[in-house]
């Protein structure tokens, strides 16, 4: 047996490389592409700092065999800026990345990027958001710095932007 | 064990049997299940076959008598946003809504949790830990240690969709070389954690039907947090109103090698008026009828504590449910 | 789950830092993390493991693993490293063990391959026969029972790792005019610090036989020189960088195998070297909470002032000594600083056993002790029907006092705290309330802001900065200290400001780095702040000088004509002199502009064996409220709202400061409620993953309501003190108290499990029954 050749798209240039189908995403994202804004905190599914984007959903990379994405969008939080810039010309940085800044949600950043790619799905999926709505979504996110608090109060932060920038 | 799996695509449910059939070969529905179980080593199959791209397996349909079929490889995260599903079957969603966390539910497929391997704290540990441990029944070995004294391995079956569709009255459409045929949920259990699923090989699970006409349901689950945890326990209970009868399930998961009906805690509550005593009672009858063993994350005691909490909170609640529909409990 | 804090604390000390300077980096995917790091022609290291808690080394065969694909070295114990350890008396470690394991995951052998694929599957290939002995899982247990082989047979002492006694005042005495005595006894469970980012190394052993080391460690000051210790070369030939660091705790303060492994195995293959840990590693390499079982007993007068206390404590210490030497005497040092404990009688042993290290972890050595003496305190009150937080008012320790052990106390502002959440808490209308089950619970507690000593014995600053201000009106800051989530490099850039007068962002901090950064002794013990804090107001106001003086010869003014105002200097009777110009003056005068700063902490009064441990140029005061409620049924504990007061002086970033203190406070929660880090009879870990070790979700937290009080610290930098510790002791013994204010069960024992809570409550109604 041998690796395949794989071809994915990772926020939104088309990449072509050798892997095991098998092979996680997680790892070919960090190792392969050198795109190491998306974190490793357990490899089993338990911590939700993986998350990245599969054509918009959000999901754990650490739990997706590469070879199960080929025909997907892949975003991962470097990609996160362009993808809010391609809907807002005027700004690289996706509002809820500003309000995690603005609110302190930031200690050391491990959590922070699957933490912003579950927000993020939240803020486009949700119109209204209520706190409630915010504690669904991170449920699966573990931070072991801030207390929770920060981030919520981020992401609140950020829909009350995103409202008035529409 | 083949260190890199191949995962395969078959497009029609012909080919997935044909495949399926091979030795060291599984379904692959979201992954969730196998790919952790993988990374610690657990997973030893050499064919992953890809449910995705089979049709039949994605699709939420109705059939010629109304009944709500799901494809197993659907994933729990699109159940929970159909716009019946969830307001037909509430018990389900409910269940649903309870496994793991959203970025699993969003991969994790129905058959894959119905499916799910079992767990157990002596197993179900990283690969430094297991190396030094001589392998138990579910390892190929020769013993337990969740249970030293049993002959079979006791490993839990962790699914918290499974109760609920047991509750439900749900039937499975299994494939397999000679056809399909039609399974009541409970009876894809085994009672051996080892072999959990009395599935034979060439044969899985394509479709859940759901009956058109629900019972009146509630699920409850027990977990240490909020989020993320197996089930310690869960419970589905559910109650049909004829015009003398009432028809009961009481199914508790989690607690063991396949989830349990508790058919003396039925029959009690299939009669007469629900007063506290009977509740208690019928409540009571739980321990009689599960005897967890020491491989959850929380001791014998707690989980057994937890059990009939949860039953007995899940049983005034389904009470109140009758009331308001003006049905007497 | 929101509550506001009730104080507005003031923003960055009036300067233009709004937010940590580096969380635009975190939030892009630019901050680079050890693991996120790949040098040119890099190897993939991995360690092989014991899978055993206790067993003789027959055998270990690298041989077979040499030849497997891409393997590019393989090595073992025997020979590799000196011994060494974090405190220089304790050197009881080995990179990979040679003759014997004496925990499960302690590192025998490391493999380097071209990739981690390759290396992990060579990794199976290294043959390793062990003899297996019974694994030692209590302390002391070999004493009872002669025939189990000790953890450490070479030792005179044998698993005795250190035994402590202290008596400060006649403690006989006390009890025997005492009007109540009293007894607890507690044990403490271990717990671990799980950062979320794995610990994570690269080496690499130049051609020139230079070592380059970047790591994500707390310490990378200590790191060096453990890490010359254990190679046999000269420090200077060292060089240790810090990554970006994804929390810590107290879990990252040392050298550990991992990062002896990337050098050993880099000069064995000529390539740098990475080894990141799996997250089941990071629960062997531990040193995280010990298991401590304590007793107290106490005298009492008749107006509940306390007379005397005997205090007990027996760690399990696991398989090394790591910090163990200093917790030991943590788990007595600190009780005399909330309370004026008059007469003061400690004994400490910690033992070793067959279970990963255990060391310093927020709060060390302190959160244990404090869970019995708040518990105890409530127990007491309840007895001598005072109000339980009227009892600690009347035994608080008065600011600016001497301790019956020697500790010099300075501010403190526990008074305010406790009136704060007695008042925030509406504590006095708790029994008015007529819900069942539920209850509020009190408790306060105290942390030091730094060590008073260094962990290897010098008379050097604790902490140096050297500060340049370029040519482009730049203001660059090197210190050693490491920012590992906590916002030290903010802390810096808010105090540089201020000083200075200027804009932050001209302000570039550079950490972390021992070769080009003064020694800053690292992230550890709360001294960030405090420490580093005064060596750069030191160094700042060195700088001020320097180009005020400028400004006077340019103009040919006094210093008494110059006035400072942001970015300008006013000169009397002249034209405003800009920052920038007062700049290129100085450089003109004296050369390029340097300044350094540094810091020592004050003196250590006491002259007693240990009297190093305790002291500290300030102390931080935190009470908290708990409401909860219990739930019969299954034993479930539920939090339904925290109230927390902190004493930290000057708040010198509000953002920080908030979230340093909820993060504590959840960090609390989690070891009273779920955090276990225990071990099956066979010396396996229950669970090491974070399924099987539970850390609280965004779904397991109350409403917490934070209050800062305090004024500031006459020693303290513009009188800050200490924030990233404190505030976590007293939710354990608070939630503690809250449970037997709602059922009256008193629980000995942490974590609160239901299985825990269903049978205390069992018990007590088989009482009631009787
Ligand atoms: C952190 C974490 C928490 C979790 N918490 C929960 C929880 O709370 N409750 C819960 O129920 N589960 C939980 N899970 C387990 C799992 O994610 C879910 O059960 C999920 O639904 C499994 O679905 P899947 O499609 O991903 O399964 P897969 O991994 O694809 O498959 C699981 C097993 O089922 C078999 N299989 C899949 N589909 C079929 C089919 N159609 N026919 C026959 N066999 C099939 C596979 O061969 C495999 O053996 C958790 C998992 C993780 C990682
Ligand atoms: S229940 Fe027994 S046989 Fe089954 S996995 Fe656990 S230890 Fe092994
Ligand atoms: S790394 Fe994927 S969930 Fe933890
Ligand atoms: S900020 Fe450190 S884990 Fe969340």
């Amino acid at each position: 047996m041998s690796q395949n050749l794989v071809e994915l798209s990772v926020n939104g240039s088309i990449q072509v490389m050798w892997a095991w189908e098998s092979d996680t995403l997680l790892h070919v994202l960090r190792e392969v592409l050198g795109l190491t804004g998306t974190k490793n905190g357990c490899e089993a599914g338990h911590c939700g700092a993986c998350t990245v984007w599969i054509d918009g959903i959000p999901r754990l990379a650490c739990l997706t065999p590469v070879g199960s994405v080929v025909n997907s969008e892949i975003t991962t939080v470097e990609g996160l800026g362009s993808w809010w810039q391609e809907r807002h010309p005027s700004s690289h940085y996706h509002p809820i990345q500003r309000a995690f800044v603005e609110s302190g949600a930031v200690q050391c950043g491990f959590c922070t990027p699957g933490m912003l790619m579950a927000a993020a799905a939240l803020l486009r999926d949700v119109k209204f958001l209520t706190d409630q709505d915010i504690l669904e979504r991170l449920a699966g996110h573990l931070c072991r710095c801030t207390g929770y608090e920060q981030i919520v109060q981020a992401i609140r932060q950020a829909a009350l932007t995103e409202v008035t920038e529409q | 064990m083949t260190r890199h799996p191949r995962l395969i695509k078959p497009s029609t449910t012909q080919d997935v049997t044909r495949l399926v059939k091979e030795a060291e070969s599984k379904i692959f529905g979201g992954g969730t299940d196998l790919v952790p179980n993988r990374t610690w080593g657990l997973d030893t199959s050499g064919t992953w076959v890809q449910l995705g791209t089979v049709p039949e397996t994605t699709m939420i349909s109705i059939d010629e008598e109304g009944r709500w079929l799901i494809g197993a490889a659907v994933t729990l995260g699109v159940i929970l946003e159909h716009p019946k599903i969830s307001t037909l079957y509430p018990l389900l969603a409910d269940a649903i809504r309870a496994v793991a966390t959203p970025e699993i539910r969003n991969q994790a497929t129905i058959g894959g949790n119905l499916c799910l391997d079992t767990r157990c704290r002596f197993r179900n540990q990283p690969p430094i830990w297991r190396s030094g441990l001589k392998p138990c029944f579910k390892s190929g070995g020769d013993h337990c240690y969740a249970a030293p004294a049993s002959s079979r391995c006791v490993a839990i079956v962790s699914s918290d969709t499974a109760p609920a569709l047991i509750a439900l009255g749900a039937r499975l459409k299994v494939q397999s070389t000679s056809g399909f045929r039609w399974i009541k949920t409970l009876d894809l259990y085994s009672g051996d954690g080892d072999r959990h699923l009395t599935l034979e090989p060439g044969e899985w699970i394509e479709a859940i039907r759901l009956p058109n006409f629900p019972p009146l349901g509630v699920f409850d689950k027990w977990r240490m947090r909020g989020s993320i945890d197996f089930p310690e326990v869960n419970v589905a209970v559910s109650v049909t109103q004829a015009k003398n009868s009432r028809t009961m399930r009481i199914v508790l998961g989690a607690m063991g090698p396949e989830p349990v009906r508790l058919r003396e805690a039925e029959k009690l509550l299939g009669e007469g008026p629900w007063d506290p005593e009977r509740l208690m009672h019928a409540v009571h009858t739980a321990r009689d009828a599960v005897h967890p063993y020491d491989n959850g994350q929380i001791g014998v005691v707690g989980r057994k504590g937890a059990a009939e909490h949860i039953l007995y909170r899940a049983l005034k609640k389904l009470r109140i449910m009758m009331e308001e529909k003006g049905e007497n409990a | 789950m929101t509550v506001k804090a009730p104080d507005l604390i003031p923003m960055s000390l009036g300067t233009n830092v709004k937010h940590r300077i580096d969380a635009w980096a975190k939030v892009t995917g630019q901050a680079l993390y050890a693991d996120d790091i790949r040098w040119p022609n890099m190897a993939y290291g991995v360690l092989v493991a014991s899978p055993y808690p206790h067993a003789r080394i027959v055998k270990i065969d690298l041989e077979p693993a040499r030849t497997r694909p891409g393997v590019l070295a393989a090595i073992a114990g025997p020979g590799s490293v000196a011994p060494y350890g974090i405190m220089p008396s304790t050197q009881d470690e080995q990179a990979m063990a040679t003759e014997k394991v004496i925990y499960l995951g302690e590192p025998v052998a490391a493999i380097a391959a071209t990739t981690l694929d390759a290396a992990r599957e060579a990794a199976h290939h290294i043959l390793c026969e062990y003899e297996m002995l019974k694994p030692v899982l209590r302390p002391g247990v070999e004493q009872a029972r002669p025939l189990i082989d000790p953890v450490h047979p070479e030792r005179p002492q044998k698993d005795l790792f250190k035994e402590v006694d202290l008596e400060f005042g006649d403690t006989a005495e006390g009890f025997v005019h005492a009007f109540k005595t009293a007894e607890d006894t507690f044990f403490y469970q271990g717990s671990a610090h799980v950062a979320m980012e794995p610990h994570s190394a690269l080496g690499y052993w130049t051609p020139e036989g230079r070592v380059e080391l970047v790591t994500a460690t707390q310490t990378p000051h200590y790191v060096q020189r453990e890490l010359a210790v254990a190679l046999g070369i000269d420090t200077y030939r060292i060089r240790v960088r810090t990554s970006v660091v994804g929390g810590g705790f107290g879990g990252k303060s040392e050298l550990f195998p991992h990062e002896i492994a990337t050098v050993l195995l880099s000069r064995a293959c000529g390539r740098p070297v990475k080894i990141t840990l799996s997250r089941e590693e990071v629960f062997y390499a531990h040193r995280g909470r010990h298991p401590v079982s304590m007793k107290v007993k106490t005298a009492w007068d008749n107006n509940g002032k306390i007379q005397a206390m005997d205090f007990q404590s027996v760690l399990d210490g696991g398989a090394y000594a790591s910090y163990g030497l200093a917790t030991t005497y943590y788990t007595g040092a600190l009780q005399t600083v909330s309370y004026a404990i008059p007469r003061y009688h400690f004994h400490a042993e910690r033992w070793y056993t067959n279970k990963p290290p255990c060391g310093p972890k927020r709060g060390h050595g302190t959160t244990q002790p404090r869970a019995l003496l708040e518990v105890h305190f409530d127990r007491v009150a309840r007895e001598l029907g005072i109000d339980p937080i009227e009892l600690r008012r009347r035994n608080l320790t008065p600011p600016y006092s001497v301790t019956v052990n020697q500790l010099e106390v300075g501010s403190s502002g526990l008074q305010t705290c406790l009136d704060k959440v007695e008042s925030l808490s509406n504590w006095h209308a708790r029994h008015v309330r007529h819900e069942p089950d539920r209850g509020l619970g009190f408790a306060c507690s105290t942390y030091l802001s730094g060590a008073g000593l260094p962990i290897y014995w010098n008379s050097l600053p604790h902490s140096g900065v050297r500060m340049a201000v370029n040519r482009d009106g730049s203001v660059q800051v090197f210190c050693g200290l490491t920012d590992i989530g906590q916002g030290a490099e903010t802390m810096l850039v808010v105090l540089v400001a201020k000083a200075l007068g200027i804009n932050a962002d001209r302000i570039r901090v550079h950490t972390a780095d021992t070769a080009t950064t003064p020694v800053d002794l690292g992230s550890y013990s709360s001294r960030v702040s405090m420490m580093a804090g005064n060596a750069v107001l030191e160094a700042a106001q060195r700088m001020h000088q320097i180009l005020k003086d400028s400004v006077c010869a340019h103009k040919g003014v006094e210093p008494s004509q110059v006035t400072q105002d942001g970015e300008v200097f006013h000169v009397q009777g002249d034209e405003a002199v800009p920052f920038t110009q007062a700049v290129l003056w100085a450089e003109e005068d004296i050369g390029p502009l340097t300044t350094f700063g540094s810091y020592t902490p004050p003196k250590v009064l006491g002259h007693y064996k240990g009297a190093g441990v305790g002291p500290s140029p300030a102390y931080s005061f935190t009470a908290c409220v708990a409401d909860v409620k219990v739930d019969r049924g299954d034993g479930r504990i539920r939090v339904h709202h925290l109230w927390v007061a902190h004493d930290l002086g000057t708040p010198l970033h509000r953002p920080s400061v908030e979230g340093q203190i909820r993060g504590g406070v959840v960090m609390g929660l989690g070891e009273v409620l779920m955090e276990r880090q225990v071990f099956n009879p066979d010396g396996r870990h229950r669970g090491p993953h974070l399924l099987g070790y539970l850390i609280p979700s965004i779904q397991d937290i109350p409403p917490i309501t934070v209050a800062v009080v305090g004024e500031p610290d006459p020693k303290g930098p513009m009188g800050a003190k200490e924030v990233g510790q404190g505030p976590l002791n007293p939710v354990i013994p608070a939630v503690i108290n809250a449970i037997s204010d709602a059922v009256g069960i008193d629980l000995n024992e942490t974590p609160v499990t239901p299985d825990n809570v269903l049978r205390a409550l069992d018990q007590q109604s088989r009482r009631q029954r009787l």
